[in-house]
């Protein structure tokens, strides 16, 4: 083997170890820029409090969704939304919202699917019983068409997901405050 | 040409790489069960009417079969239809389903591998107590089947059927943990 096919070899198998490297979807993929439904603002500050249930993305493993990412995504689409003024996740807002992310497995080889559960509860400030607690179920599939696509497809379906719960969470909470 | 086809080479090997290989995985059973309230012990009262949330309209004797196969896998668990609650005070449950995706496939797509042809069901089911509505408890599962080519062959005709007994199974865990175990 001469010295250029050593090299080939060489950046063959880099290239391979780096593209494999998981990373996460980011929360700007998963910010639901067009609420979908129309919300009414309720010029009420909103406090969004833990996230859990994440999972940590593993290097050699598929992307997964992580709790700080997922937050993020929340934050940036209730201020979008306009349903909460301002929204921070410093204490003292006139509600509290936090999230469990329940389930996101991925099932399927290159034909996937996604299952997305995720559990949110509304608190109002001072009151220790939840105003509202629900899960929320996204579901996306990608076909195997998008295999070309390689490991951003995972992100892609993730994303989708999150943005089709997140839309699903802003109706919920304007129903439920429009109510009050 | 041939330093040309090397590069494109190792583009493509590096833009597929490992991460488009992901590995087969079966999908679980997704079980959500609230902590506040006391599952273990209850009873489904009624299993209603199984709903079409896929968009398809999905022809009614499947949902029907979906909805009696739940049932019958109940009743043979000893968890459907009591009129004694199990356990004093607790209301009895009832199990509200829907199917949210539906895809036949094709048996000979599934010669293929890969996900070709694969037939999908998906479908979520909910404990809610019988008067207050609320709920205590779900279940979501997928089923997929994706390989075996024409040896597949009438699976979405049974897909359905597989998933709601994988649907009253996991049920049968949440209200009898410890026979489920066993």
């Amino acid at each position: 083997m001469n010295r250029t096919a050593w090299l080939r070899a060489g950046l063959l198998g880099a290239a391979v170890v780096l593209a494999g490297c998981a990373t996460p979807p980011s929360h700007e993929d998963m910010t639901a820029r067009e609420p979908g439904p129309v919300v009414r603002p309720t010029g009420k500050s909103a406090t969004v409090g833990a996230v859990s249930g994440g999972k940590p993305t593993r290097a050699w493993d598929v992307p997964t969704i992580e709790d700080g990412a997922f937050r993020d995504a929340l934050v940036q689409t209730l201020r979008t939304s306009r349903l909460f003024d301002p929204v921070s996740t410093e204490p003292g807002g006139a509600y509290r919202l936090s999230a469990e992310i329940v389930s996101q497995q991925i099932s399927g080889t290159f034909d996937n699917t996604i299952t997305l559960l995720v559990r949110y509860e509304l608190l109002e400030a001072g009151s220790a019983s939840p105003l509202w607690a629900g899960n929320l179920f996204s579901q996306q599939e990608l076909s195997a068409r998008d295999v070309f696509a390689a490991q951003e497809r995972m992100r892609q379906l993730q994303a989708r997901a999150v943005r089709d719960n997140l839309r699903q969470l802003l109706g919920q909470l304007d129903r439920v405050l429009a109510q009050r | 040409m041939k330093r040309f086809a090397g590069w494109v080479l190792v583009a493509a090997a590096a833009w597929l790489g490992f991460p488009s290989v992901v590995p087969a995985k079966d999908a679980q059973p997704v079980v959500w069960v609230d902590k506040q309230a006391q599952v273990t012990g209850r009873k489904v009262l009624r299993v209603l009417e199984v709903s079409d949330a896929t968009g398809q309209s999905l022809p009614r004797e499947r949902l029907t079969e979906v909805r009696e196969r739940l049932e019958s896998a109940l009743r043979s668990a000893g968890l459907l239809g009591d009129s004694e609650p199990r356990a004093p005070g607790l209301e009895p449950l009832l199990l509200e389903t829907s199917v949210t995706s539906y895809k036949t496939g094709d048996a000979a797509g599934r010669w293929i591998g890969f996900g070709a042809g694969a037939a999908k069901c998906t479908m979520r089911a909910r404990l809610v107590e019988s008067t207050s509505g609320r709920p205590v408890a779900e279940v979501i599962h997928t089923r997929i089947v994706d390989t075996g080519g024409l040896l597949t062959i009438g699976a979405d005709a049974r897909i359905h059927l597989d998933l709601a007994d994988d649907l009253a199974s996991a049920i049968a865990g949440i209200l009898e943990p410890r026979r489920a175990k066993r």
